[in-house]
């Protein structure tokens, strides 16, 4: 397995995951949907996949090419607004009260972006740890390990929820090896064999009676 | 005699606040509780859609979304939530007789909808959970 394939698998299983610890999930594709319950609160999404890489002539050797690695890390939050609902729904609550309770509701999109920024901070905690200097790869497996850009979209209001989403960027270098595909024998589409009827009468081989006895 | 408009605004009572009515109270941003119709001083009942259909912006496809939109009777308020005020509203969790009441915000990120003309108002709502830290 190419190592880019190798990191991305433990960077999802060896270092992300384990650090979960409840404040998000990470999974290791691009999800097409995302619903805004399935990323509501705790449930923060977090997606690794490899996006692009680049393999430059100039640092390779024929057999072991240098790959500057791109993955890309989706993160999603959703969140609905929030306010101090006792007092709300307290029947002796004065007008002033429920009044001053409204007045501090704190907007879904605000929360999603707070949301976000502390998704940010921990992920990018995470991954930059000294001790993840090689992404769960033996020592001078990886070099120039770095998280070089974060993105945050626009808050989009989807049903009861309000969405956010943004992404971040790691990038690596490591000596991929070239050992050459052997490939895998595919099923056989068409396996009848090629099995004639006998030729029972003898009236078309050219060992049989054509024309009559001689 | 009364105009077209006219006639649908007393209509409303029917297409709005008959039948199909769902009860709902709205408390403003003052605090005001808002949960009698002021015609009748019956509970307060308006026209609530859960579900609507928009398009996903990541693929383009039509999806069904749970976004409860509540369309009133204006003249049936004691006050009219305004564009840029956060209220408090309370609605069912389904159309059902005796569901349990969910809380939902109005808030200021979505002016109503509506026709002042014809006398109706549609407000857009976000679910608001109990929590008093922004986490």
């Amino acid at each position: 397995m190419m190592l880019f394939r190798t990191i991305k698998n433990a960077v999802i299983n060896d270092i992300l995951g384990p650090a979960e610890a409840g404040r998000f999930r990470t999974v290791g594709f691009q999800r097409q949907v995302k619903a805004a319950e399935d990323a509501l609160d705790f449930l923060r999404l977090v997606q690794v996949f490899y996006s692009s890489g680049n393999f430059p002539s100039s640092k390779s050797s024929p057999t072991t090419p240098q790959h500057d690695i791109q993955y890309s890390i989706e993160l999603t939050v959703s969140k609905a607004s929030s306010g101090d609902l006792s007092i709300i729904n307290n029947s002796a609550s004065t007008p002033e009260q429920v009044a001053a309770a409204i007045a501090n509701y704190q907007e879904a999109a605000a929360r999603a972006d707070d949301s976000l920024d502390e998704l940010f901070e921990i992920v990018y905690q995470i991954l930059m740890d000294g001790r993840n200097l090689d992404l769960g790869q033996p020592v001078g497996t990886i070099t120039k390990r770095w998280v070089d850009q974060i993105n945050k979209d626009d808050p989009e209001p989807r049903g009861e929820y309000v969405i956010l989403t943004g992404s971040m960027r790691l990038t690596c270098s490591v000596a991929e090896e070239i050992s050459g595909d052997i490939g895998v024998p595919g099923d056989k589409i068409y396996d009848l064999g090629l099995e004639l009827p006998p030729d029972e009468t003898q009236k078309t081989g050219l060992s049989g009676k054509l024309g009559g006895d001689t | 005699m009364t105009n077209l408009r006219g006639l649908i605004e007393k209509d409303l009572a029917q297409t709005l606040e008959g039948d199909y009515g769902v009860p709902v109270i709205l408390i403003s941003p003052t605090g005001l509780r808002i949960d009698k119709n002021l015609h009748t001083e019956e509970p307060l009942t308006g026209q609530v859609l859960y579900e609507s259909i928009t398009v996903n912006p990541d693929t383009g496809e039509e999806i069904i979304v749970n976004n409860p939109l509540v369309t009133l009777r204006r003249s049936s308020l004691a006050q009219v939530p305004a564009p840029g005020e956060t209220w408090h509203v309370k609605i069912p969790v389904d159309p059902a007789e005796g569901s349990a009441i969910m809380d939902f915000t109005a808030d200021s990120t979505h002016a109503p909808g509506g026709s002042r003309s014809i006398g109706f108002i549609t407000l857009y709502l976000r679910r608001v959970v109990h929590a008093l830290e922004s986490i």
